[in-house]
């Protein structure tokens, strides 16, 4: 098609050209077209196929707020083409058509069975019978909808980011009054930027006329002199709490915190409501003013516009203008035919209204009426001018709100929020759908998107949907793509009518504008992965050397190194070596550290001696474990505190909360980061770590608990003679950045005995072998200590009150309910963990741990079970999720060693 | 058990001579070709100059003094500095985050005379904190593409600090003016390392090594 000659304020270069495909057919556009105008230039007509019935639909709006455009490009789906610039080898393909867009085989299902199925509310009366053919009509259906396809196997190594951004006022929109509001901004010295989501800063002068044309221009350029940051095309999704609104532009979302939003949204002009007004030649007056005048194409060569206010008599003079023939302006309202038109050639018919369009795949002409009068005029371009609304979303999701104005007839701002501003004057234009188009057979589409028609709107009306919120559930109105900009004025007119009121925020109402504004890929929502991962100082040793890294809760620990028996047996008969840097660390002193102690847990610590450690169990209000560790008093007023890995956040807040309830000279240091710490176990630790420090570990020098300061090859440590394991074992902390040179050191000294470095898994297995509790995994939020197995270590008799104490103290008057106990397996099988405990057939407890013990040569494991049955010995028998019956018997004593002797010697 | 120093076990900065300090981001130098030279006891990366917009720097090797203490002692040890607020003085930053907490930075030789001389507020956290520097015209750039933190010019000017989450993670961010020094938990350090400079890939962002290569003028003065 040739274009128009040049005008001010085009968008298109004529001297460049771009190649793309559309349908796999090589299409040339010029540079600063659309796919749209590209492809309208090209003379494709029909650009979609609408959601329910397969309609052919062509170009509506030409500005992104209707779905008629939707096309797939390079693989990305629901593309609004009149808003994408075409560039050198994109491919353009139809969406939601089979098997092209000019023979769609779903068109020809609906029109030929007009009855089946599609009515409104069919996804509750269709497809439910016979019941056994949901599995066809499912997959029929998830073929057949969607607005495009994505490719599964499709890699995406696009670069989707995510930028901050704060400003002190954001405009959203760049129209004449955004640039205007946005110029005084930067006047006054503000950090000022402006969001527009159209090619063309200006709004409707961009394309108004020259004057206007020109106006645009100088504003822009004013604006961009004072220094106002202009994103476009770029648009605001929303606007969140605290002044945040996501934009999006490319492949960027930006997000950005604004002082002071400024709405300058403008309004949208309206299709009007008669017979076939989708059919493809119908067009918005803006969309067709856009055309002509930006990308100087002459949409039609016949054409009948159809307004309800000035704004489609200045459509018909920019057809006339561009040598468009313009067969007459129908125009809804009396009076007088307008001068302008008079001067242009164009008949004014004052009064009419449209009845309903001609044509079957493509506009041919519209029947009109004016009473009884009726005309049919012929024309290839349809101008629709239905009036504006003004664009309130981003307003209400502010917490602004707005509310009709009877007497204009329109909804009008009404409550502005602190923070936000309403630039220009968005009110809209009054309108109603025409009486006339009562009279017509066709569909009369209300909501473009989700092919809804005044008839859908009658039955939601008289299946009692008697609001716009309720029928919107029922007929999906402003539920598309469009998000209500099409459709949410049109439908509240309908159903006004059908329910004989106004069409008021009291009767009718409005739906909830929610974000996003537009069409927005999941890529972008989610730009870069960052996924936050905590490294101790040996991580690579452990990964060089075979460690399975998997995530322990924040952390990535080694489960094992390729053989955990191996690195269970080491421990036991030798010496292991395993990473426990993961432990939180908390340092508590001040003159009250003792005291501040006794208050959080239930034992007791101030009778502590210097350089002993203890056990420790942290209960909360209600008597329940939080969680667990040790405690090793440094000096009178200092202790070093160790928690469980996942717990060390959670007890930096516990203590450091109740620390200000009770205002105790006391501080709270969280030192989890500094520290690296290793537990080197088994027979022979004593005697490798005797080669590496001056330090007296003699068992009668530093015994069973002791604590003590000492130097490990060449590197300052915490010695603490603890164990998880159930083996000799030192627990040493040191300086992280210490910490691979220490960790070399020990394996190198334990060289002589076999070290293994050992992982979770061995872990969890020597540890079940003692039956040391894992909290978290054998607690859960009502575990208490009482029957958790451990009532030595609640201090009933201690004078000062502590955290749960109230709660244990009724738990012992009640008595004990379940008990957490020891079981051996009686036949080796291991049961698996969340097995139930089964009397009669009916469950009684679970199984927390279970493990088979090489060592000992049986399954054991931890579970929790009625406390008539907790004595040693007793018979259970355990249900594992299989099916399969495992008996066991009771035991309340640790299964290996029970007299701690290894431990202690 | 000694009562002198409760916390030495906390201090890489009596590690015996030999020990060789390893930051937590070591690993990611290694295998981005760096070579490891020696400064202060610690193993630091060092790479070629580069032209860059933005370059991205693992200064963990700084040492750092956690202080905290009732506000009086707080305006004492800071010499009144507003919350917020940083001061330089003789290579040693000082940092007032709340009225009651503190951070004070100095070369990693000082920290042991430094923490005699503050007393017992202050606790040696040079191996908690991982610390990072983002420099180069662009780094404002990179820093909106890691944080939501507002550090405009007008707003987060040199020498002010904040808290806030920068890549998804606890940290603390000081402007010295030519660059932004962020700290964040030492296990987090080799993540945040690779993820600032994710951030930047778009910007052309650089390694840069720990010690700024000596200027011609000094090198020669080194040679002579």
């Amino acid at each position: 098609m040739k274009r128009l000659g040049r005008r001010k304020g085009e968008l298109i270069d004529r001297e460049g050209t771009v190649s793309f495909s559309w349908e796999g057919r090589a299409v040339s556009g010029l540079a600063g077209d659309t796919i749209a105008s590209a492809l309208y230039a090209d003379g494709v007509r029909v650009f979609s196929r609408s959601f329910k019935y397969h309609r052919p639909r062509g170009l509506l709006c030409c500005s992104g707020q209707c779905p008629n455009c939707l096309v797939q490009v390079d693989g990305d789906p629901a593309v609004r083409a009149c808003m994408t610039p075409i560039a050198d080898g994109m491919a353009v393909e139809h969406i939601n058509a089979w098997p092209s867009l000019e023979r769609d085989a779903l068109h020809a299902l609906a029109s030929a069975t007009p009855a089946f199925g599609m009515q409104v509310g069919f996804y509750y009366k269709t497809f439910m019978r016979p019941r056994w053919a949901w599995k066809y009509y499912e997959k029929f259906l998830r073929t057949a909808a969607g607005l495009g396809k994505l490719d599964p196997a499709h890699r995406r190594d696009r670069r989707y980011e995510k930028v901050h951004r704060h400003v002190d006022v954001l405009v959203i929109g760049g129209g004449e009054a955004g640039l205007e509001a946005a110029l005084a901004s930067a006047r006054d010295g503000r950090d000022t930027a402006l969001v527009e989501e159209g090619l063309a800063l200006g709004g409707r002068l961009a394309f108004s006329g020259i004057a206007a044309a020109t106006r645009a221009a100088e504003l822009e350029a004013a604006a961009r002199e004072a220094g106002v940051e202009i994103l476009q095309p770029a648009w605001a999704g929303g606007v969140y709490e605290g002044n945040l609104v996501p934009v999006y532009q490319g492949d960027t979302m930006y997000r950005f915190r604004a002082g002071e939003i400024v709405l300058a949204t403008g309004t949208i002009e309206q299709p009007l409501v008669f017979g076939k007004n989708d059919l493809p030649g119908i067009m918005l007056g803006s969309g067709v003013r856009r055309l002509v005048n930006q990308y100087r194409i002459a949409p039609g060569e016949e054409a009948v516009v159809l307004t309800v206010d000035d704004l489609g008599i200045e459509t018909a003079c920019d057809l006339a203008e561009a040598g468009i023939h313009v067969a007459a302006v129908v125009d809804t309202r009396e009076g007088d035919p307008d001068e302008r038109l008079g001067v242009a050639g164009i008949e004014h018919l004052r009064g009419f209204a449209p009845v309903e369009a001609r044509g079957s795949s493509h506009v041919t002409g519209v029947v009109v009426a004016r009473g009884g009068e009726r005309r049919t005029l012929s024309a290839d371009l349809v101008v629709m001018s239905g009036g504006t609304v003004a664009q309130f979303g981003t307003l209400v999701q502010a917490g602004g709100s707005v509310r009709y104005d009877e007497g204009r007839r329109v909804y009008i701002a009404d409550h502005v929020p602190d923070g936000v501003r309403v630039a220009g004057e968005p009110v809209g234009t009054a309108a109603a759908v025409p009486a006339s188009a009562e009279t017509a057979k066709a569909k009369q589409f209300v909501c473009y998107c989700e092919d809804v028609t005044t008839k859908d709107v009658h039955l939601s009306v008289a299946e009692g949907f008697a609001s716009l919120e309720l029928s919107k559930r029922y007929t999906t109105v402003t539920m598309g793509p469009c998000q209500g900009k099409m459709c949410h004025r049109n439908s509240g007119l309908v159903m006004a009518r059908e329910l004989g009121v106004d069409p008021d925020e009291q009767r009718v109402g409005v739906t909830t504008a929610r974000p996003p504004h537009n069409p927005t890929s999941f890529s972008l929502l989610a730009g870069r992965g960052y996924e936050p991962v905590k490294r101790t100082s040996v991580h690579h040793w452990h990964a060089e050397r075979g460690g399975k890294m998997l995530w322990a809760g924040d952390w990535k620990r080694p489960y094992d190194y390729g053989d955990p028996d191996s690195e269970t047996a080491a421990v036991h008969e030798s010496l292991g070596l395993i990473d426990v840097s993961t432990l939180g660390k908390l340092i508590v002193r001040g003159p009250d550290a003792a005291a501040f102690l006794e208050r959080i847990y239930p034992n007791r610590y101030g009778d502590m001696k210097l350089a002993r450690v203890r056990y420790g169990i942290v209960c909360g209000d209600d008597g329940s474990i939080l969680d667990d560790g040790t405690v090793a008093r440094l000096s009178e007023t200092e202790f070093y505190v160790t928690t469980t890995s996942s717990g060390a956040g959670g007890m930096e807040q516990w203590f450091t909360w109740w620390n200000a309830v009770w205002g105790m000279d006391c501080q709270i240091v969280n030192v989890t980061s500094s520290v690296a710490a290793f537990n080197l176990a088994g027979p022979n630790a004593r005697t490798a770590l005797t080669g590496l420090t001056p330090f007296d570990l003699a068992n009668e020098a530093f015994p069973y608990l002791g604590a003590g300061h000492a130097e490990v090859a060449g590197v300052p440590c915490l010695l603490l003679r603890i164990g998880f394991v159930g083996e000799l074992g030192y627990e040493i902390h040191c300086p992280a950045a210490a910490g691979e040179h220490l960790w070399e050191a020990l394996m190198a000294a334990g060289e002589q005995f076999s070290v293994k470095p050992f992982g979770l898994e061995p872990q969890r297995v020597l540890r079940l072998e003692k039956a040391h509790v894992i909290v978290g995994q054998d607690t859960n939020a009502e575990s208490q200590p009482l029957e958790a197995g451990m009532p030595w270590i609640v201090k009933l008799d201690k004078e000062n009150d502590w955290i749960g104490r109230y709660s244990i103290e009724w738990y012992q008057g009640r008595g004990n309910r379940a008990s957490l106990v020891g079981f051996e397996g009686a036949n080796g099988t291991v049961p698996k963990e969340g097995a139930q405990v089964v009397v009669g057939g009916a469950p009684v407890g679970r199984v927390t741990s279970s493990r088979f013990s090489r060592r000992l040569g049986k399954a054991i494991g931890i579970a929790w079970l009625p406390s008539d049955l907790a004595e040693e010995g007793t018979a259970i028998t355990l249900s594992d999720p299989s099916g399969s019956s495992i008996p066991a018997r009771v035991t309340l004593k640790a299964f290996y060693d029970p007299d701690q002797e290894r431990l202690r010697s | 058990m000694s009562e002198r120093d409760p916390y030495a076990f906390l201090s890489p900065a009596t590690a015996a001579a030999g020990v060789g300090l390893r930051t937590p981001i070591e690993r990611a130098h290694l295998a981005a070709g760096a070579e490891l030279t020696e400064l202060e006891g610690w193993r630091v990366a060092a790479y070629p100059p580069a032209d860059a917009d933005a370059w991205v720097s693992d200064l963990s090797h700084l040492g750092k003094l956690d202080v905290r203490g009732g506000a009086e002692q707080l305006d004492a040890l800071t010499a009144g500095l507003a919350t917020g607020a940083a001061r330089s003085d003789d290579g040693v930053w000082t940092l007032r985050l709340t009225p009651t907490h503190g951070y004070v930075l100095a070369p990693f030789p000082r920290v042991g005379a430094l923490r005699d001389r503050i007393g017992a507020a202050a606790i040696d956290v040079s191996s908690g904190l991982a610390a990072v520097a983002l420099g180069g015209a662009r780094r404002r750039d990179v820093f909106n593409r890691s944080s939501g933190l507002d550090v405009r010019e007008a707003t987060f000017g040199p020498n002010r600090c904040m808290a806030g989450s920068v890549m998804r993670v606890p940290t603390l961010v000081l402007n010295r003016g030519e660059d932004f020094l962020m700290f964040v938990a030492w296990e987090y350090g080799e993540y945040f390392y690779d993820a600032i400079l994710d951030a930047g890939e778009t910007v052309g962002i650089a390694r840069a090594s720990a010690v700024p290569a000596a200027a011609p003028e000094q090198a020669e003065e080194a040679t002579a």
